[in-house]
């Protein structure tokens, strides 16, 4: 059928990971403001297309043989969980705006007038919880063979080599940042900033109740990291990443013998040789300079510009050393993204390119 | 205290009893789930086998019951139970005396207990005691002599208590005896009905154990088959055997015989279900009495597979065939495990698994499809771009003829057509085709080219063409020029094929301008089919060839056969005859394309040096130098020397990917291109034979990426023995103790076989039971060469050897119009050779000859016996004998003037006693027929009363001094066959005249057997003479025994 492989072959083409990742950030943001998908209307249109999709998806062999994978199949259901849950949240965050613009309670303060004690209220849902969630567990466990493989052979390792499923954000990370960015320092930011976030947002707005007129900012930027730079890295490395960790779309073969130019340069080189028509200086300082320049404008000079321009608001609100820490933090985490254009689109390989002290950036 | 109710009402966010039906839903779902996790668990497919198997085990030992029932009720039965009956009445006559005698023993019984008792304990007390008075000895002296008053004392008590024992049991035993005289009988009696039903008991007992009833029920379900359930995981440890995990070695735990519990039992060959069978090969594999016993090398060091699974999948089972894989999915939910990196060899690869440990072995006879795969690794010489470690150790030599001189023997014509498309020239070649291969001329497979792909296949063609003038400028113009003399004077063509047919040229040659290639089936395409060769080669050179191979190409495995100039003549004269296939003078020659070539030189010369050196370079060359220049690149870019001696290529290292360790290579590491076939190892294999440049299709590379494999034309059987050799070239994964490791005789028997096949004497000769292909071509299997065994214990070492180095024309059987051809060995060769036969039928080695001097009576009935027999008959003496007129000489023996020389004293009486034992089917009459108690009978034994006998009787009294010794002569085999030898043994020395009288060895007629006697006197330590003819045993020395213990064996028939 014509149609369908011309529909399959322009999936393949738009799951690559820079429309992936831009189409993902531009649903994130409009879709906030879309009202209309966070009724119960939208949300049966969501769970219908994307659960249709990937239902019609399985009819594919090469579709099937990669999401059917017992290892592969959890992150199946991270899309559908990771969706409802993010769907009921925005739900009830619509709801709760339109009834404070309307100076009625919450849906939670509704709810909660009154106190309840936490046997049976709470303690009794959990117990069922985690009685369902054991038969669902077992039930699962007798089913989908846990894959054993054999054992770990240092001179013949698997291809493609993943990580757990929970690392493989970090390791599509790899693919733009030096490892010791990547693997060492963005993931130790990832877990400082996450415990920083109670001492940086003191915004008591939303506490108990869900909202997203009050706290717009924050529930965007949160998105933007956990469901574009997160999630969304995970589902590709799972499904869309193959031998030799080259991309494959959807409904591609996972052919080992497929090859993918990686001919990326330096900012060095580009400003030096290409830009300048000169022989790149010896002196790593030297050569660097405009890499270093850039680095250190975005690290030091930005969030005080900002302060003073675009962030103005958020600086008076949040005085110096909360606002220094939250924008240092924003903007390491849209560091990457910034990155990745970059290597997409100018095949930028690094910044700052110090082979010397093997430091890249 | 009682709970006080809450202050105010307190409402509940949920409804409770809604709650509470949830939860109950939730808590048997959970229950349900456990319940059904306890039955997951608990139902393996190894239980369910056990159990059917213990059915299957249940109706064949009904079956044994049953006879074994049969057999105890029998009639023998009634008649015991008669006897039975019998003995009762007798003792009943003598009851009363039977009641006291019993009244007494059991009187008698607990004195007895008592006494035991008493003895017991006071020799306890009294090596306590000898203890107490030896440490007094030792740290108290003192107390000494106290200590040894009561070591005295209850030594006493010791000895009336030991005493009072003694009597007691000397009274029981004699009431016993007493008791037995009345009862014996019957007690023998019942001995005897118990021992009939032994048989029966046993097997019902077996029964009970296989009964599935409750207990057996109980015993297995589940939870309960913690503590001792009678279904259980069967596994054998084996130490030697490892599984590599890269970091460590782990020992094989194999948990086959879990669902496989008859393997190792005999009895089952027959079971439906292909599981519980016996292994098909017990005698060589898992019986415990095999030299493979399942206690120590389990099954999948050999089967492949993983050792401790215990379910049909995760075993590893292969399936053969896409049917066996569609029942395996239906039936076991079969799935192919990517995982598992050695699953179990497809049964028809099995054989595979033997090469692991016997790569040492030039055959492997146990396992016919990995030894005909590694007859097709040698001949077509797959060793040589391939490194097999095993092989290389052993030593083979090149396959293809020297090009060393190929200008001065073939044309350049026929040369290029010949790289062309050798097939067509020969097809049963072994050479073969390089050129036009699908991965220049038909890149796209089946299917249709699209533009681009017709335009690689006619660039692809003419690069082709532009190689094979290259390769042929290259040979033409570095080959040595060697001088043919024209031979003056015309052959007999019809003669000289009847000379190709007689003399044993077709061991290793074919005249089938049709046969296929079979190197496995027939020794006769050894060397090349010689149809068409008169189109190859001229009389000249063929006439020179025929004379002296080694004097043209020193390294060629031809031998020389010995013909006169004439018949030599008239063979190269009918070969000349031989014209070839027209299809093969119908090829057209290719042209060079100017271009092509220049683009090819230029890529090699840009191997090292930049384009503009290399364009210069080029640029001085002409055309002919061009393709020179290319033909040295592009025969080291296909690797033709490793079959061929090709000057510049002496030291060229092999091409091709090492094969020693491919059966363990991960399959991921194979490249499957574009191929859709499955992802195995044997399916890249088997697909990689069929067509070795396939994996290129669809592929758009130049010539220089493009795969080089040439195709061999291998048949599907052929791909199927090749693929299981490839399989079985695996790690080791195995201590040394695991491995057969070969002794000093055994490996000289493998040096020995290895000679034997590089020079293919099974072309002519049966060797091992193996070979002897040239004997179907004649038709009286006399005028054959000879069938070679038990040859090690028939021959002496030295004429062996100097036999090998130099046959001689019509010594020993003269009617043979066959020639063995002289083979040129090396001294390290023959004597390999010599102990190889000699280690074969563990004779004697080195092997040395006294001088054996006979009584002369002995001597004489000797030579009376033979002419009796009629010996000679087929064993002409002398030369009149031979060329007495009247004689047949087809139906001739060997000639007896050589035994002296050439066979081993013991074996001549022992080889006229029993030929056929030592060669079954010989031509040799068995004069000394067995008895029925299987000893040999003396022919002369039976006629000794006979009255035509009578002058002959006396004749032998003459001669052993007696009627009485003739007598005990005649009718002893040994002693005949013992004269018989002596006399043989004198015709060689001197003709077989009478030996001078010497009184020390007089005496000596019945000793078949004996001692060479030796003169004490004489003594000289010299070894025989190497020539055959000179081979007098003048060396004397002491006695030495010459076969050690007892005289070789016989081998078995068809054996290795």
């Amino acid at each position: 059928m014509p149609v369908v492989n011309a529909f399959k072959a322009a999936i393949n083409f738009l799951s690559a990971p820079q429309y992936l990742v831009t189409a993902m950030l531009v649903l994130l943001l409009v879709g906030l403001r879309s009202r209309l998908l966070w009724s119960r209307r939208g949300g049966l249109f969501l769970l219908v297309a994307i659960g249709g999709g990937m239902g019609l998806s399985y009819l594919d062999p090469n579709f099937n043989a990669v999401a059917s994978l017992p290892d592969n199949v959890p992150i199946v259901g991270m899309i559908f969980l990771v969706g409802f849950f993010f769907w009921f949240a925005m739900n009830q965050a619509y709801e709760n705006d339109r009834r404070i613009a309307a100076g009625l309670p919450t849906i939670e303060a509704e709810d909660s007038a009154q106190k309840v004690f936490s046997w049976p209220d709470l303690v009794y849902v959990e117990l069922i919880c985690l009685v369902v969630v054991m038969a669902v567990m077992i039930v699962w466990s007798i089913f989908l063979k846990a894959p054993l493989e054999e054992p770990a052979n240092p001179t013949d390792s698997p291809n493609p080599a993943k990580a757990p499923w929970y690392f493989l954000g970090l390791q599509e990370m790899l693919v733009y940042y030096d490892p010791w960015l990547a693997g060492v320092v963005l993931p130790s930011l990832i877990i400082v900033g996450l415990m920083a976030i109670p001492y940086i947002d003191t915004n008591p707005k939303g506490n108990g109740y869900f909202t997203f007129r009050e706290r717009k900012w924050e529930i965007t930027l949160f998105l933007l990291g956990f469901l574009v730079l997160w999630c969304t890295l995970i589902a590709l490395g799972t499904f869309l990443r193959g031998p030799n960790w080259n991309f494959f779309g959807p409904y591609e073969f996972w052919d080992v013998n497929k090859l993918v130019p990686l001919n990326n340069i330096n900012l060095s080189e580009i400003i030096w040789i290409k830009m300048l028509k000169r022989s790149l200086p010896n002196f790593w300082l030297i050569r660097e300079m405009f890499g270093l320049v850039i680095v250190g404008f975005y690290v030091a000079a930005l969030p005080l510009l900002l302060s003073k321009t675009l962030l103005r608001r958020f600086y008076e609100k949040m005085g110096t050393p909360r606002y220094l820490i939250g924008v240092s933090l924003v903007l390491i985490m849209i560091s990457l993204p910034i990155k990745m254009y970059l290597r997409w689109f100018f095949n930028l390989k690094y910044v700052v390119n110090i082979p010397e002290f093997a430091f890249n950036i | 205290m009682p709970r006080r109710p809450p202050a105010e009402p307190i409402d509940h966010h949920y409804n409770i009893p809604k709650l509470n039906r949830v939860f109950f839903i939730a808590g048997t779902v959970l229950a349900l789930v456990f319940i059904f996790m306890v039955i997951a668990d608990y139902s393996r497919d190894w239980k369910t086998m056990q159990r059917s198997f213990m059915r299957l085990d249940a109706k064949k030992t009904r079956a044994a019951t049953r006879a074994a029932r049969e057999k105890a009720y029998g009639e023998e039965r009634d008649t015991l139970r008669t006897d039975l009956a019998a003995a009762r009445a007798q003792i009943a006559a003598h009851r009363k005396a039977l009641s006291r005698l019993e009244a007494k023993k059991k009187k008698l019984e607990p004195q007895l207990y008592a006494a035991d008792q008493d003895y017991k304990f006071t020799k306890a007390s009294f090596d306590a005691e000898r203890y107490k008075y030896e440490d007094a000895l030792a740290n108290v002296p003192k107390s000494a002599p106290s200590a040894k008053r009561d070591v005295d004392r209850i030594q006493k008590k010791l000895d009336d208590t030991s005493l009072r024992l003694a009597t007691l049991k000397r009274s029981d035993a004699e009431l016993d005896a007493e008791i037995a005289r009345i009862t014996g009988r019957r007690d023998q009696v019942e001995a005897s009905v118990e021992k009939l039903s032994a048989d029966y008991k046993l097997s019902r007992q077996k029964l009970g154990a296989l009964k599935q009833d409750t207990i057996f029920q109980v015993r297995n379900s589940p939870i309960l088959d913690m503590i001792n359930p009678s279904l259980r995981v069967q596994q054998v440890q084996l130490p030697e055997h490892y599984n590599d995990v890269n970091f460590m070695k782990i020992p094989r735990v194999d948990r086959c015989a879990t669902c496989h519990i008859a393997a190792d039992r005999k009895g089952f060959e027959d079971a439906q279900r292909v599981a519980f069978r016996t292994h098909p090969k017990l005698n060589l594999m898992v019986g415990s009495e095999s030299p493979h016993p399942s206690n120590e090398f389990g099954c999948t060091p050999c089967h492949g597979g993983r050792d401790r699974a215990t379910s049909f999948w995760s075993a590893g089972h292969s399936p053969v065939g896409e049917k066996q894989l569609a029942v395996w999915k239906k039936k076991y939910d079969w799935e192919f495990d990517r995982f598992n990196e050695t699953p179990i060899l497809p049964m028809k690869f099995a054989q595979s698994g033997c090469y692991r440990c016997h790569s040492d072995q030039a055959n492997i006879p146990d396992a016919p499809k990995l030894n005909a795969g590694l007859r097709l690794v040698e001949g077509l010489g797959c060793w040589g771009c391939h490194r097999i470690e095993g092989l290389e150790k052993q030593g083979l030599p090149r396959v293809g003829p020297s090009l060393e001189k190929v200008a001065s023997k073939v044309t350049k014509d026929w040369t290029t057509r010949w790289v062309m498309n050798p097939a067509s020239f020969r097809p049963s070649t072994k050479m073969p085709t390089f050129f036009y291969l699908e991965n220049f001329v038909n890149v796209s497979g089946p299917q249709k080219p699209n533009q681009a792909q017709q335009k690689m296949n006619s660039t692809g063609r003419i690069e082709n063409d532009t190689m094979v003038n290259s390769i042929v400028a290259y040979l033409f113009d570095r080959s040595r020029t060697a001088s043919v003399p024209p031979v003056a004077g015309r052959g007999d063509p019809a003669r000289g094929q009847q000379l190709l047919a007689d003399r044993g040229c077709m061991g290793c040659h074919m005249v089938d301008p049709n046969a296929p290639r079979d190197l496995v089936g027939t020794y006769r395409q050894f060397g090349p089919n010689l149809a068409g060769v008169g189109a190859k080669v001229s009389r000249d050179w063929l006439f020179h060839w025929i004379k002296d191979p080694k004097a043209w190409s020193p390294d060629t495995k031809m031998p020389n056969v010995r013909l006169t100039d004439a018949e030599a003549l008239d063979v190269a004269e009918y070969l000349t005859t031989l014209k070839s296939r027209p299809e093969f003078e119908q090829q057209e020659l290719p042209r060079t394309d100017e271009k092509t070539l220049d683009r090819i030189a230029l890529y090699f010369e840009m191997s090292n040096k930049t384009i503009f050196d290399a364009k210069a370079d080029l640029a001085r060359m002409d055309q002919h130098a061009k393709e020179v220049y290319t033909g040295e690149k592009l025969i080291a870019h296909y690797g033709c020397y490793a079959c061929h001696k090709i000057p510049g290529f002496e030291d060229a290292k092999p091409i091709g990917t090492e094969l020693t360790e491919e059966g363990s290579k991960a399959v991921h590491r194979l490249d499957f291109g574009f191929v859709h076939v499955n992802h195995t190892r044997e399916d890249w294999f088997q697909t990689k034979l069929a067509a070795p440049r396939i994996f290129d299709r669809d592929r758009a590379r130049g010539w220089e990426e493009k795969l080089r494999m040439p195709n061999f034309r291998l048949s599907p059987q052929e791909q199927e023995e090749l693929v299981t050799v490839v399989l079985g070239l695996q790690k080791l994964n195995a201590s040394t103790a695991a491995v057969k490791e070969l002794n000093g005789q055994e490996s000289a028997i493998e040096r020995g076989r290895r000679i034997v096949k590089n020079n293919n004497c099974q072309g002519c000769h049966i060797i091992e039971g193996f070979g002897g292909s040239f004997r179907s071509l004649v038709s009286d299997p006399s005028l054959a060469p000879p069938i070679i065994q038990g040859e090690g214990a028939k021959v002496q070492s030295n004429w062996l050897f100097s036999f090998l180095k130099a046959p001689k024309t019509g010594e020993i059987r003269p009617w043979l119009q066959v020639h063995m051809p002289t083979f040129g060995f090396s001294e390290r060769d023959l004597n390999d050779l010599t102990r190889y036969f000699a280690f074969l039928d563990r004779a004697q080695y080195p092997f040395l000859v006294a001088a054996y001097e006979t009584a002369p009576a002995r001597w004489a009935a000797g030579k009376k016996t033979f002419e009796l027999l009629k010996c000679k008959q087929c064993h002409p003496r002398s030369e009149q004998e031979l060329n007495a007129p009247g004689l047949d000489k087809a139906n001739l023996a060997p000639n007896l003037q050589m035994a002296s020389g050439r066979l081993r004293h013991d074996w001549i009486n022992d080889w006229i006693r029993r030929p056929d034992e030592w060669m079954p089917g010989t031509r040799m009459p068995t004069n000394f027929p067995k008895a029925d108690d299987g000893k040999r009978t003396s022919p002369l034994g039976g006629m000794i009363d006979a009255p035509a006998f009578a002058k002959d009787r006396e004749e032998y009294g003459r001669m052993l001094g007696g009627d009485e010794a003739a007598k005990a002569f005649l009718s002893d085999p040994n002693a005949v066959t013992a004269a018989l030898r002596d006399y043989v043994w004198s015709i060689g020395i001197n003709g077989g005249t009478a030996p001078a009288a010497n009184p020390a060895v007089a005496t000596d007629a019945g000793a078949g057997e004996s001692q060479p006697r030796t003169s004490a006197g004489k003594r000289a330590l010299t070894r025989a003479s190497a020539s055959p003819a000179a081979i007098a045993p003048q060396a004397r020395f002491g006695a030495p025994p010459l076969t050690a213990g007892a005289s070789p064996a016989p081998p078995a028939p068809g054996g290795r």
